[in-house]
């Protein structure tokens, strides 16, 4: 039907009244991409402009073609240390939304369950985790496993919260027709609450991967030998400004791009759910 | 087939009276339709003979069966006047949804999809689909097994009168073709004495049986019968017993 009319539509107009509306639509798609790429080239030029100018002192402020030297220069430890950085994250934000999850379901299918586990779980939320951070390190080592733990814990309250009322938001009249089919709790959780609690999970994943990347962050700084947080602290230590701004960028481009692969495992997977 | 005995509801939040000593009987292969004022209870009636919710007195025997055991069975059936489809499921996969749980399948899907004009739209997703053939579909998966009573909860209140109109003629066909006893609850009185052999009329709160009609229009029943004279006459008399 579609490719039809899009025929006839075509068909009844002129090739130059064709192209002025291609380039509007492409123009139109593309910038969202373009002006924020314009504002950032902008922004570095005033900002290269503004170092020259004021004689800013590298150490403090560095321009950004020393930082973009340092990248280059020490191209191969960034994306060691940021692969090490992104690696806890995934494998805590893993651990906390898995956890969380089963929790979630414990809670729904259990009220004695949740009136004596949820305070606890909301106490974690309120406890600033860097304040636990020293007491991970001591208890799991200065290794990979410790940042897991920590990246797991930042990851894990926003998840419960959302995987709660997800399986809870559940058409009462959806439960009227399990009902009438005679269906058991486990039936109506793998065949109704569990996919219907997928649009509110993933929101609550795409804000747990950025928490994630924090919590594997902080974990670093505690204590350990591997990692971006190292990285920025050794070479903080040694006064490689440029080098602290490189990691910085390098380690935020890989949680935007695991934030984006959240993002598109959300759009192919619940696929019914209307932006 | 359905025996209902001086069934009662009283919901113990505020001690309020839904419904208050009801018995009848109905017959296998029936088509009884509910009506009376909103709100008085009808759709409690109905979840309660198909045992979705208990009732506070009196029983319900399906074949001898008490309503628990016989939902228990696979007898029930319901269509909601939301058309409950799964989006995360295609046409086809709701309409096997029962089959997953109960496993007694009766009816080839595809040919069910097929006699409510469904056929090609097996794969398509809900949110594909107009209101009308949402239900169809749902009408659809109620009977994939193969339900004793089919219970209907004002399943076209969410659909044109076009629409609707079409929605009664397919479903007095394949009701006549399938022989189900159907409960059909609704606002619509002429809809009622179109599809039904008997209607059941209640009061207002605490819903009563105020009256049973029946309705001996000759089957196959055509759509020019609802603007026939003795039509209109039985609509009036069961509008002025709804006061």
């Amino acid at each position: 039907m579609n490719s039809l009319s899009d025929n006839r539509h075509e068909s009844a107009h002129s090739d130059a009244k064709q192209a002025t509306p291609r380039c509007v639509a492409s123009w139109r798609s593309l910038r969202p991409v373009i002006v924020p790429v314009v504002a950032l080239v902008l922004i570095l030029c005033a900002w290269q402009a503004a170092h020259r100018l004021f004689h800013l002192n590298s150490i403090v402020f560095p321009a950004p073609t020393e930082i973009a030297a340092a990248f280059v220069k020490n191209f191969a430890s960034i994306m060691a240390e940021t692969g090490v950085t992104l690696l806890e994250s995934i494998l805590g934000f893993l651990l906390g939304g898995i956890t969380a999850y089963l929790f979630a379901v414990a809670f729904v299918h259990s009220r004695l369950v949740q009136e004596a586990l949820y305070p606890y779980a909301v106490a974690l939320k309120s406890t600033p985790l860097i304040a636990i951070a020293p007491l991970l390190v001591l208890w799991f080592g200065n290794g990979l496993l410790s940042k897991i733990v920590m990246s797991s814990l930042v990851a894990f309250f926003p998840v419960l919260v959302n995987s709660i009322t997800g399986l809870a938001a559940v058409d009462g009249e959806a439960l009227d027709l399990m009902k009438s089919y005679s269906a058991t709790r486990w039936q109506i959780l793998t065949k109704i609450r569990f996919p219907n609690s997928l649009g509110y999970l993933f929101p609550a994943l795409k804000i747990a991967s950025s928490m994630a990347v924090v919590g594997a962050v902080i974990g670093e700084f505690t204590g350990s030998t591997r990692g971006i947080g190292h990285l920025i602290n050794t070479s903080s230590y040694y006064l490689d400004t440029p080098l602290v701004f490189a990691a910085i960028a390098s380690i935020s481009l890989g949680g935007i791009l695991f934030f984006g692969l959240v993002a598109w495992l959300e759009k192919k997977i619940v696929f019914w759910q209307k932006a | 087939m359905v025996e209902v005995r001086n069934l009662g509801k009283t919901y113990p939040e505020g001690k309020v009276v839904a419904l208050t000593d009801i018995s009848f009987s109905v017959a296998k292969g029936e088509f009884i339709s509910i009506i009376g004022p909103s709100g008085c209870g009808k759709s409690t009636l109905i979840k309660i003979i198909g045992d979705i919710i208990e009732s506070s007195a009196g029983s319900v025997t399906i074949d001898g069966l008490a309503a628990r055991q016989a939902r228990l069975n696979g007898k029930f059936s319901f269509v909601f006047q939301n058309p409950v489809l799964l989006p995360w499921r295609t046409v086809l996969e709701n309409v096997t949804l029962p089959l997953e749980i109960i496993r007694d399948g009766a009816r080839d899907p595809r040919e069910l999809l097929n006699m409510f004009g469904l056929a090609g739209f097996e794969d398509r997703y809900p949110a594909q689909l107009s209101g009308g053939m949402k239900q169809r579909v749902a009408l659809a998966r109620a009977l994939t097994f193969n339900p004793q009573v089919l219970f209907m909860d004002e399943p076209f209140g969410a659909v044109d009168e076009l629409n609707r109109a079409v929605l009664n003629l397919d479903l007095a066909r394949i009701w006549q073709q399938i022989g189900v006893t159907v409960f059909f609850v609704t606002h619509s009185i002429s809809e009622a004495v179109f599809l039904s052999d008997r209607v059941f009329v209640l009061s207002a709160r605490p819903a009563r049986l105020k009256d049973i009609v029946p309705i001996s229009f000759p089957r196959p029943r055509e759509k020019a019968l609802q603007e026939t004279e003795p039509f209109q006459a039985i609509v009036k008399a069961l509008r002025e017993k709804l006061g």
